[in-house]
């Protein structure tokens, strides 16, 4: 342990206890309104879409057993069948059935292909648009799109994470304040940030100026840069409590047919999550979907991870359509990288990472639905054409928003980074 | 049965077949046009050979540029496109292209072609010809962006106090583009707190407006009537709110209205009637209305190209 990782503690801890004493809120430093808001921003393309949903399938989702099924050979499918979907020509696995009834929303992207075949790389290339190194963290996605485009409801924050391991959420070096507001149960909402009901008004005011002091006090004990950022904490927090906007992170406000639609598991119950979050102007919100590494029984798993999707993707893409909303919401699909179209019968049938191939699908957010781009072979072990790395995926996703991709924003070490890296966009999707 | 079906499936082109630069802009040009808009080459009689007209086809930086008359490609503009403007005129004018005797000229379904490609922003795809730039895709927007301001003629700069206004009640106020005097509204924040009285706010910035977001504020007819007078307004959002058909009516001069989210709201048949008269509706959603589904399909169709969703 070094002096940083130290001073890191201390600092997490007092904001814990001061926060938990006054609020009984986790630690949740995030809520900075110091943030630029949309008002300061110029989106590079007419009609862009304003906010983002990423459903995360971590684990490395089967590309095979999924979304990509046009024109694979049985021995590659293995028990997964093929079905029609409402788009002409386009067929996904049987374990989508919902999905297959929007995919005039969806353009798969079948081309994908990563360098990274572990977990942790493969994650942190996927969400992050960089290379994983001992001496950065880059910023995650959702952090980089609040900072280049603002927050659209100062209430609430710009980026949320649902279900999402914290790190992955992380705004690595543009700070804290960047980093995704962590929802571990999203049938709970943020439960924590509600005043605890033994405390009345009065008294819990008391406690917060309580709170104030001591947190005033330390920082002019106290000249640690990375302190200031979490200043705000109670403005924030208190400006949450008091909010109507906090209403959007209530799931049990919904009327029990839409909620029942979206499936009552975490991760379907974070997608309607996540389409109340951005109903209420919040940039970027990703739900996370784990237990897709099936190097074992790949044909008992896949479909039951797959059950989940079907009903959160299906559900969110038709809620937001009648609403008006997918135009203005792109919805994403990601995955860290695929699965061998061999399968390994010495393990029950199941398949290892794939980096080389794999697939995500992209829907709403001004892109034309219906469609695939990108191909692989007959096998799908090898992508023959439109082939799209992590950082293209990113960067399509930058130019829905009307991001632009080329504008740099330097680390604290001086180095320059852009939101995608090196990525292109693919615009061919939006025409 | 299914086998069947994916083997047909692997002659459906991708999604890049449609409309890509490479594929079908670029062999027409290259057949009719490329071998007199060149780089400069040394014939075999040691003569340099310039391009005709100063104009070069050979990569988009110079088909974007125009020769010396001026311009080549517009994008999102085929009248005002040197290439498009010539290879329509009749073919005995002077100006025609590829000149008289020179060449077959293009056919209709060739220019119908490039034209919805000069339409659709000019997209060079991953085409760089003798450019030699790291970029392989066009500044995204640069060319879609233009689209959009045939709207912005005429208009002044939104006036900064009544932006600034508008932030203050929460709004998010911003311009559709860099340099645009388009502007972008949406109420997201605190909307119980916005009514009809808000929307007199939005009066000096009622020609600027071009896309307005007010669901779940709690507006009624009344401040709708403000709307109405919102002539460059494409994307408005009522969804949420107690508008009725006598609000929807105040909408029928806006004919740039391209999409409209209305679910959720008091309307109903009524409604579809003065928006069967908006000839530029796209997008209509009207959803937990009282719409019924024969008057959404009426609308559908009174729309053509259209897409009306009432669930
Ligand atoms: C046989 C040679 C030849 C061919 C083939 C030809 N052009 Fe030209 N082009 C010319 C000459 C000569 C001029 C200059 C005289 C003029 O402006 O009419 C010219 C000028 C132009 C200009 C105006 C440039 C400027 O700014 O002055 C445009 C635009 C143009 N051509 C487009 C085309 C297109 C599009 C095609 C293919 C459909 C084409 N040309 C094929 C010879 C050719």
């Amino acid at each position: 342990m070094n002096f940083n990782d130290t001073d890191e503690f201390t600092r997490r801890q007092l904001l814990c206890n001061i926060a938990k004493a006054a609020l009984g809120v986790s630690v949740a430093p995030m809520f900075s309104s110091s943030l630029a808001t949309a008002a300061d921003f110029l989106p590079n393309r007419p009609k862009a879409a304003k906010s983002v949903i990423f459903l995360m399938m971590s684990g490395g989702m089967s590309h095979l057993d999924t979304l990509d099924v046009m024109g694979k050979k049985e021995s590659v499918l293995g028990e997964t069948k093929a079905i029609e979907t409402s788009a002409k020509g386009i067929m996904l696995s049987e374990n989508l059935p919902k999905t297959a009834k929007q995919m005039q929303h969806i353009c798969l992207m079948n081309g994908m292909s990563t360098t990274q075949g572990a977990h942790e790389q493969g994650q942190y290339l996927m969400q992050r648009s960089y290379t994983m190194r001992g001496t950065i963290v880059h910023p995650a996605l959702g952090s980089w799109v609040v900072r280049l485009a603002g927050k659209r409801n100062n209430n609430l924050p710009g980026f949320v994470a649902v279900s999402t391991d914290a790190n992955s959420a992380a705004g690595g070096f543009m700070g804290a304040k960047y980093s995704g507001v962590p929802i571990g149960e999203p049938g709970q909402g943020l439960q924590d940030s509600m005043r605890p009901s033994s405390i009345n008004e009065g008294d819990f005011e008391k406690r917060l100026k309580l709170a104030d002091a001591m947190n005033k006090q330390f920082h002019t004990q106290i000249t640690n840069p990375g302190i200031r950022e979490h200043s705000s904490l109670y403005d924030d927090a208190l400006r949450l409590m008091r909010c109507e906007d906090l209403k959007a992170f209530d799931v049990k406000k919904e009327p029990t047919e839409i909620s029942e639609m979206y499936g009552t598991s975490r991760f379907g119950q974070g997608c309607l999550l996540a389409r109340r979050l951005v109903e209420h102007g919040v940039r970027f919100v990703q739900v996370t979907l784990g237990g897709w590494d099936t190097h074992y029984d790949n044909f008992t798993a896949v479909p039951a991870r797959a059950k989940n999707l079907d009903d959160g993707l299906s559900a969110l893409l038709k809620d937001l359509h009648r609403r008006g909303m997918l135009q203005d919401t792109l919805v994403a699909v990601g995955t860290e990288f695929g699965r061998t179209p061999e399968i390994i019968t010495e393990h029950q049938d199941g398949r290892d990472h794939y980096p080389k191939a794999f697939s995500c699908l992209i829907a709403g957010g001004g892109i034309t639905g219906g469609r695939f781009y990108g191909k692989k072979d007959d096998k799908g072990g090898n992508v023959v054409e439109g082939m799209t790395t992590p950082m293209d995926f990113n960067a399509t996703i930058s130019y829905a928003l009307g991001l632009d991709t080329d504008q740099v924003i330097m680390s604290p070490s001086g180095r320059p980074f852009t939101v995608a890296d090196k990525g292109k966009p693919v615009v061919e999707l939006f025409s | 049965m299914i086998r069947l079906g994916i083997f047909l499936l692997l002659f459906v082109p991708p999604v890049c077949a449609e409309l890509s630069f490479r594929r079908q802009i670029l062999p027409l040009l290259g057949k009719a046009c490329a071998d007199c808009h060149k780089a400069p080459t040394k014939g075999t009689d040691g003569k340099v050979q310039n391009p005709k007209g100063g104009f070069r086809m050979d990569a988009p930086s110079h088909m974007l540029k125009g020769g010396s008359d001026g311009s080549g490609v517009e994008p999102g503009d085929p009248d005002k496109s040197g290439i498009y403007q010539r290879i329509m005129l009749p073919t005995g004018h002077e100006d025609f292209m590829p000149p008289k005797g020179k060449g077959t000229p293009l056919s209709f379904p060739q220019t119908e072609l490039i034209k919805q490609w000069i339409l659709e922003g000019a997209n060079f795809g991953d085409w760089i010809g003798s450019d030699i730039a790291v970029a392989v895709v066009p500044k995204p927007g640069a060319a879609g962006l233009r689209k959009v301001d045939p709207l912005a003629a005429g208009l002044t700069e939104p006036a900064p106090d009544a932006m600034k206004k508008l932030g203050s009640l929460g709004a998010v106020v911003y311009r559709a583009g860099k340099d645009s005097k388009l502007i972008i509204v949406a109420f997201v924040q605190s909307t119980s707190l916005i009514g009809d009285k808000e929307m007199e706010h939005l009066r000096p910035l009622a020609a600027n407006i071009t896309e307005l977001d007010l669901s779940d504020t709690k507006i009624t007819d009344v401040g709708m009537s403000v709307v109405g007078t919102m002539p460059r307004l494409t994307k408005l959002n009522i969804s949420g709110t107690a508008v009725t058909d006598a609000g929807v009516a105040g909408l029928k001069g806006l004919v740039n209205l391209d999409c409209l989210a209305a679910h959720s709201t008091g309307v109903s048949d009524a409604a579809v009637e003065t928006l069967k008269s908006m000839k530029k509706l796209r997008s209509v959603f009207l959803w937990k209305t009282r719409v019924t589904s024969s008057s959404a399909a009426e609308l559908q169709k009174a729309l053509p190209g259209s897409s009306v969703s009432i669930e």
